[in-house]
């Protein structure tokens, strides 16, 4: 019997396909499946319907509002509270009698002003009536044009009065306006 | 002659009918309970020292008491917020043209000053009967105003200065009312406060809340993938 070498019979038995050259290991090509487009879109549909719940979920949420800088007390006041609070001696009754009747006649005084301020809007009013009533029975267009919103007024601005006169040739100085206010995003 | 009834003599029968001041005192009675069991009636007024002492002062308090269950219902109808299409009452409409949800805004230096002349505006929209739908504040716009030497920009002082905002939305402006509401506003303006007033946007609204990030990675996620789906 010859003898033979394991390596020579390795050599010649025939060698497995994936090991020899890329293509030759392939698979025979499959079809493509057809379900293929509608399953992904599918996929992509619950994902689209699943972001759409979670927003919608965000946004019946009550929205924070902004905290404002001028109402929050700094957390420092209220733990030093104990500290900062006075202990005074209590007021006497004609102190206290005194004191109750200054805030009647200030009360007295305040409401009598509100009370000249609405007399004089009631009298505007009323004279703007009477007036449109007449222009009524004179011509009904001109009422009508007079009634109508004035456009031109809406985008209304103005600014309050200055304590100290204009200056003439007053040169301002040079300067700049930094708006540096906490960003919120 | 008895108050109820009064004998009519007829060519035949002598028939007992029930007399005008009867039918009178009925009807005042009917109108007495509707307007006392209305919830619009004030609680604390006792009508009773009201009550008519003649026939023909039963007439005059029924005209004036149907009068006053007209404008209670008129307002019943306003206090609950719908106005009824058709009818009678759509004499209620105004014919005057009426302005949109304006916003007055006031900026100011002086937070206590603006926060007073915040109240009176309101105050005064209130005794004018305009709808003060809402006020709210914002946060203040923090400004630091830097001063340069004179022909150079060499900083010579710094200030750090807040601009404080405080808002008033009004619905239902009519613009008769709107001449005299912007006069008397700006009449008593305080110094150093500006005035705004313009109509209500929704990012006059988006202003106030603090944006939600999460939110916002969701919506650019949901657009990457092609926007939202459309409803069938």
């Amino acid at each position: 019997m010859p003898a033979f070498c394991p390596t020579e019979m390795r050599t010649l038995r025939p060698t497995s396909p994936h090991l020899s050259t890329p293509s030759a290991g392939a698979e025979p090509l499959k079809k493509k499946k057809r379900l293929d487009p509608a399953i992904l879109k599918h996929r992509e549909d619950r994902k689209r319907k699943r972001l759409e719940k979670q927003i919608r979920r965000l946004e019946r949420n009550a929205k924070q509002l902004k905290p404002i800088d001028e109402l929050e007390v700094p957390l420092k006041l209220i733990d030093q509270k104990e500290q900062r609070t006075r202990v005074l001696t209590p007021l006497s009754e004609t102190v206290l009698e005194e004191r109750v009747l200054l805030q009647k006649e200030w009360c007295q005084y305040k409401h009598s002003q509100r009370m000249q301020d609405l007399q004089i809007i009631d009298r505007l009013l009323f004279s703007q009536q009477k007036a449109l009533n007449e222009l009524k029975k004179e011509s009904e267009d001109l009422y009508q044009a007079a009634i109508q919103i004035d456009p031109k007024l809406i985008p209304f601005k103005a600014k309050g009065p200055v304590r100290t006169p204009l200056i003439n040739q007053y040169e301002s100085p040079d300067g700049e306006y930094v708006d540096v206010s906490r960003k919120w995003e | 002659m008895s108050w109820h009834c009064q004998y009519v003599k007829t060519t035949s029968l002598n028939v007992k009918l029930p007399t005008l001041q009867w039918f009178m005192k009925i009807t005042f009675w009917l109108l007495w309970r509707t307007i006392i069991s209305s919830p619009h009636f004030p609680a604390n007024i006792t009508w009773i020292n009201l009550l008519p002492q003649s026939e023909e002062s039963y007439i005059l308090v029924c005209q004036t008491l149907t009068d006053r269950i007209e404008l209670m219902r008129k307002k019943m109808i306003f206090f609950n917020g719908y106005r009824v299409i058709g009818g009678k009452l759509d004499k209620l409409k105004p014919d005057i043209p009426v302005y949109n949800t304006l916003n007055i805004q006031i900026k100011g230096y002086d937070f206590p000053v603006l926060e007073n002349y915040q109240k009176f505006v309101h105050g005064i929209a209130e005794a004018m009967e305009i709808e003060v739908e809402d006020s709210w504040a914002v946060p203040p716009q923090h400004l630091q105003i830097q001063k340069f030497k004179p022909r150079s920009s060499i900083v010579d002082s710094e200030y750090k200065l807040l601009v404080y905002e405080r808002n008033v939305q009004i619905t239902d402006l009519p613009s008769t009312v709107a001449s005299v509401f912007f006069e008397v506003i700006q009449a008593v303006l305080p110094e150093g406060v500006s005035l705004s007033i313009h109509e209500h946007l929704k990012e006059h609204d988006d202003v106030r809340f603090v944006p939600d990030q999460q939110l916002k990675e969701l919506k650019t996620e949901l657009d990457s993938l092609g926007g939202p789906l459309k409803k069938k």
